[in-house]
């Protein structure tokens, strides 16, 4: 008996859970949709947002901001998997057409999948920044659609790169793109040094503490900026933001920060050469300055090099090198003009200082030579040192006849070392140029009566 | 009484299995089946490398079919169809004219992976000309810069190709192993410190054939394969040390005899289609 009462309640047991196996016991979904659909759809929001701006997307990339600046893109994605494409990279800004996909990799992302103007940041053949180019990519990953703005980065730079496209509003992307591009590549020319412009490029900030200027430091290659506020006692801070020039100004990437205030968007302002953002009251100026922002005691030690009398020499056929100004070049180049007719060149320059001054003639001497001519020399004073840690050298007069009759060869020369309200010497270690590198120590000196001219060379 | 019980239980058993079933039905999939949009270039490409070969020639950027940490990116899309061509012509053709139909078909990589820039070694002053992985793949690179009038430039893919499919062969029948005891001594992994010139008078017919003895092989095929034969034998009869001449005689033969032998083919006779069909890829 016990038997049958035991299969009778099995056999209620299992009927129990017959029924009640098939109940809703579903708790609230997160989700209305599987993975994968919801994978799809957003693949599918990215292709509408992109294709459905007929006119084309603003895009700027920075492609790691903590080594380099950006570039300003304009793309049309057409629905038939081409887009449209142009840069301010360089100066081949034709509209060139390639193909791109909307597809799921690590997440949601947007590949070039053939060359266009976006992989000119990727190209590793890109002249000193050769196996690596700027670091860029040609697959993104979509991080968020807000205000108008897609914004996607790349995964190997995830917190360096930026790629951020907003709609052109043209009326006519073709013609208007390539404007643009060319209107933010021509900006991107007025922070390069130019003849004129003063080697003293600084970033200057003006709020309620007062006005620091920083060294920029700015590296045209990389588009990346590396400011350095150098104090009295010798402290160091700096600064480091990459550029991305505008048709108006430029934008820095991170922006900068300083005493609590933000700035991260600068206008050009023709008047003054220079790009200026406000931000409450206060401004951060990018401009080149009649004064260096920190003059180091580095003369102190040129004026103790071989017994207080340093022999300087600049020769133009050791190579360039970034220190030699602009304006400094155009005098040499000016001067080989002229003399070229002539079957003559300048050889190289050298300066004979003295910093013992004993009150006599001729301390100082300034030796130019030429290829196919007579050297001239020309007598200066001993170097001088003054507080504020510029020196000075003054002119006396040509040594000899011949130097007296084509002084007019080497007055610009002379003019540039008879600077009345000083000059500027810096020691920069090792001489390098771009064809050369040798153990001498190397200097600058930059005038500041024209402080637009500077030379490197070497003491030997 | 039992079997009464038993009927009851297995008929409540399928009550509760059939009661769960979910009646509805089995919906479109989730997986974006579409076909993909195909361009003259994607259609020219599947009629004569996919169909005919089963082999993707892969040109659209996939970030994940090269290295991620070098900087590469995808050619432009007008110079992958004169590359391609060159494969058909100086590569598939002669092998299939030799080899027969299905030469090609039974022993290729299943895909090409073409990259427009160079790939620069870190730390290293060598670049990767192409890649080949596992006999399924080959990876050529700097697809940009070749110059079609000018046979040297459009010769270094196809020596490329010619290297990486004779590993592809070696991987199907292997090299005799008396291959690397011919000269083994001068195998070095520092063989960029070498020129071609230096190692042909060790022995090797290259530089990089000096890396080891399966570079060594593919090497020797991939020189035979991209130049003609009075091209090939002015570079051996130009090597000064009479040792060497041999070393490198002696290794064309066993090379000879290895297509001979497992693949009837005649290398000079493969050597003449390819070099004819090289010369006429140039513009």
């Amino acid at each position: 008996m016990k038997k049958i009462n035991i299969k009778k309640y099995g056999l209620l047991i299992v009927l129990l859970l017959a029924l009640f196996s098939c109940s809703n016991d579903d708790t609230t979904e997160l989700f209305d949709t599987a993975p994968a659909e919801r994978l799809a759809q957003r693949n599918s929001e990215l292709l509408n947002l992109l294709t459905s701006e007929s006119q084309g997307y603003k895009a700027t990339y920075f492609t790691k901001n903590d080594e380099f600046g950006g570039f300003t893109f304009y793309m049309k994605f057409n629905e038939n998997g081409t887009v449209d494409m142009t840069s301010d990279f360089n100066s081949e800004t034709e509209i060139q057409t390639s193909s791109f996909d909307v597809r799921f990799g690590t997440t949601n992302e947007l590949i070039f999948t053939t060359r266009n103007h976006i992989q000119k940041v990727s190209d590793p053949l890109f002249d000193g920044l050769i196996a690596t180019g700027y670091k860029g990519t040609s697959v993104f990953q979509y991080f968020n659609f807000e205000d108008g703005k897609i914004i996607f980065k790349d995964v190997r730079n995830r917190n360096t790169s930026s790629l951020v496209l907003e709609p052109t509003g043209f009326t006519n992307f073709e013609a208007e793109s390539v404007q643009k591009a060319e209107a933010s590549l021509a900006q991107r020319q007025n922070i390069l040094p130019k003849p004129t412009s003063s080697v003293f490029q600084i970033l200057r900030i003006e709020n309620g503490g007062g006005v620091s200027n920083f060294n920029l430091n700015y590296d045209s290659l990389r588009h990346y900026a590396k400011p350095t506020l150098t104090s009295d006692s010798g402290e160091v801070s700096e600064l480091a933001f990459g550029m991305l020039f505008t048709e108006t100004g430029l934008i820095l990437s991170p922006a900068l920060e300083f005493e609590g205030q933000t700035y991260e968007e600068f206008t050009y302002d023709v008047a003054s050469n220079s790009y200026i953002s406000t931000v409450n009251g206060t401004t951060a100026t990018i401009l080149f300055a009649d004064w260096p922002a920190y003059i180091s005691p580095n003369i102190f030690n040129i004026a103790q090099l071989d017994g207080g009398a340093p022999i300087f020499l600049y020769r133009p056929s050791l190579g360039a090198n970034s220190l030699t100004s602009v304006g400094h070049d155009a005098i040499i180049d000016g001067l080989n003009d002229f003399l070229g007719g002539f079957g003559i060149s300048v050889f190289d320059y050298i300066f004979f200082f003295d910093f013992d001054d004993n009150g006599q003639i001729c301390e100082g001497q300034f030796r130019l030579r030429f290829n196919g001519f007579p050297d001239l020399n020309y007598c200066f004073s001993a170097a001088t040192i003054n507080d504020d840690r510029t020196f000075n050298v003054t002119f006396q007069g040509p040594l000899d006849q011949d130097s007296l009759d084509f002084q007019f060869l080497a007055q610009d020369l002379i003019d540039f070392f008879n600077s009345s309200n000083g000059m500027v010497g810096e020691l920069h270690g090792g001489f390098e140029t771009d064809s050369a590198r040798f153990s001498n120590l190397s200097v600058s000196f930059a005038s500041l009566d024209s402080p637009n001219l500077r030379v490197y060379g070497l003491f030997f | 009484m039992k079997n009464i019980i038993k009927i009851i239980y297995l008929q409540v058993l399928l009550l509760a299995i059939v009661s769960c079933g979910n009646s509805d039905a089995v919906g479109d999939s989730q997986i974006d089946t579409d076909p993909p949009i195909l361009n003259d270039l994607d259609l020219w490409l599947r009629d004569n490398f996919v169909e005919p070969y089963n082999i993707e020639v892969q040109y659209k950027w996939n970030i994940n079919e090269t290295d991620i940490d070098r900087f590469l990116h995808p050619p432009f899309e007008q110079n992958v169809k004169p590359i391609a061509e060159a494969l058909l012509k100086a590569w598939i053709e002669p092998y299939t004219a030799l080899g027969g139909e299905n030469f090609i078909k039974n022993i290729a990589p299943r895909q090409f992976t073409l990259s427009g820039g160079f790939n620069f070694n870190p730390n290293s002053p060598t670049i990767t000309l192409g890649v080949a992985e596992a006999g399924s793949k080959i990876t050529l690179f700097n697809v940009d810069y070749l110059d079609f009038s000018d046979v040297d430039i459009i010769k270094q893919p196809l020596k490329t190709v010619q290297h990486e499919y004779a590993h592809i062969l070696n991987q199907t029948v292997p090299v005799d192993p008396i291959y690397g005891q011919i000269n083994p001594e001068n195998y070095n992994s520092n063989w960029f410190n070498r020129s071609d010139e230096e190692a042909r008078e060790l022995g090797y017919i290259t530089a990089y054939a000096s890396s080891q003895e399966s570079e060594d092989f593919v090497e020797m095929v991939s020189e035979i394969l991209t130049n003609s034969k009075e091209d090939y034998d002015a570079i051996v009869d130009g090597i000064a040390s009479e040792q060497a001449r041999a070393i490198i005689r002696f290794k064309e033969s066993l090379v000879v005899e290895y297509y001979k032998e497992n693949f009837n083919i005649d290398l000079y006779e493969l050597q003449a289609l390819t070099e004819a069909a090289t010369l006429e890829l140039i513009n």
